[in-house]
């Protein structure tokens, strides 16, 4: 028993890595059994009136706890809006858990992160008017 | 000797906890692993050749890695499997491609490109460093087999003279 054991211990350490493996797949999909969904979070943008990912700054790397408020036209709004983008929504895949977005400007966080699909621009769910952002009237300068 | 054995022993230990995995869940979540490797930028055709080619070469590379006939033959295809991936993150954080979504499975998907990078290139190193251990070692085990057929023969010319 021993000489085998010392004889295949190389396949024994296989056959315990495989059957770990395919024990934690059959346990993440018991724990997750509808993970097909795509995820979306907010990030908070330096406000800026351009319209281009690649001249948009994230205020935070982190998403924001909640979505900005539905309507509500001097605050980030997502619905009716106008003015100065503020906020962005941006799709992961379905099995994505590091939501950290960090990069020279938006285009290039969304690129760095590799479950980051882009901004959401086709769910109303998300964001009514599926442009992807939220937006406000700049405030006037006193 | 003893720790050449060692090292080839924790060496492939490692190896096998990276294909084992990678290999096994490219297989039962096929079809995330196609949908990823079609989302890639290269051709539907070179995309088609690696979803049927990538898992079983990945499984192929650890069994290699078990067997310790065939274990130099696993960690040249660790070595020629790691550089292709390292060589491609590489590039991809060149730059070379607008977007490039991870393909990739298991530990590895939770990571950025560049972190990803870097643990390939740790892999890397660990397949070459294994590959030219083994073949040191299969060159002195050969040597010293050489030796010891040679002094029984020597033995049994002897033995057949006297």
């Amino acid at each position: 028993m021993k000489n085998f054991i010392i004889k295949h211990a190389m396949a024994l350490v296989a056959l315990a890595i495989a059957g770990t493996t395919l024990m934690s797949f059959g346990i993440s999909k018991y724990h997750s059994a509808k993970n097909d969904e795509p995820i979306y979070k907010w990030y908070e943008l330096v406000e800026t009136p351009n319209s281009s990912a690649s001249s948009q700054q994230l205020a935070s790397s982190a998403p924001l706890p909640s979505p900005p408020q539905e309507t509500h036209p001097s605050d980030c709004a997502r619905k009716d809006n106008t003015g100065n983008f503020c906020a962005v929504v941006v799709e992961f895949e379905p099995d994505a858990t590091n939501f950290t977005l960090s990069g020279t400007d938006l285009e290039d966080a969304i690129n760095s992160n590799s479950k980051a699909v882009g901004i959401a621009s086709n769910n109303s769910d998300v964001d009514e008017d599926e442009d992807g952002y939220s937006r406000k009237q700049p405030q006037p300068n006193n | 000797m003893r720790t050449k054995t060692a090292y080839i022993a924790l060496i492939s230990i490692a190896l096998l906890l990276l294909w084992i995995p990678v290999g096994l869940d490219k297989l039962i979540h096929f079809e995330v692993f196609k949908a990823s490797i079609m989302r890639q930028p290269f051709s539907d055709t070179l995309g088609q050749v690696l979803i049927y080619t990538l898992p079983p070469l990945e499984l192929l590379t650890a069994v290699c890695i078990v067997s310790s006939r065939f274990r130099l033959v696993g960690f040249g295809l660790s070595s020629l499997l790691m550089a292709a991936f390292t060589t491609y993150i590489g590039l991809a954080l060149l730059g070379i491609w607008e977007k490039l979504p991870c393909g990739c499975g298991s530990v590895i998907s939770g990571m950025s490109w560049t972190q990803h990078f870097w643990f390939n290139l740790f892999f890397l190193a660990l397949s070459i460093l294994g590959y030219y251990v083994e073949r040191k070692l299969q060159r002195s085990n050969g040597s010293r087999s050489a030796t010891a057929e040679g002094v029984s023969a020597k033995r049994q010319h002897k033995n057949s003279i006297y």
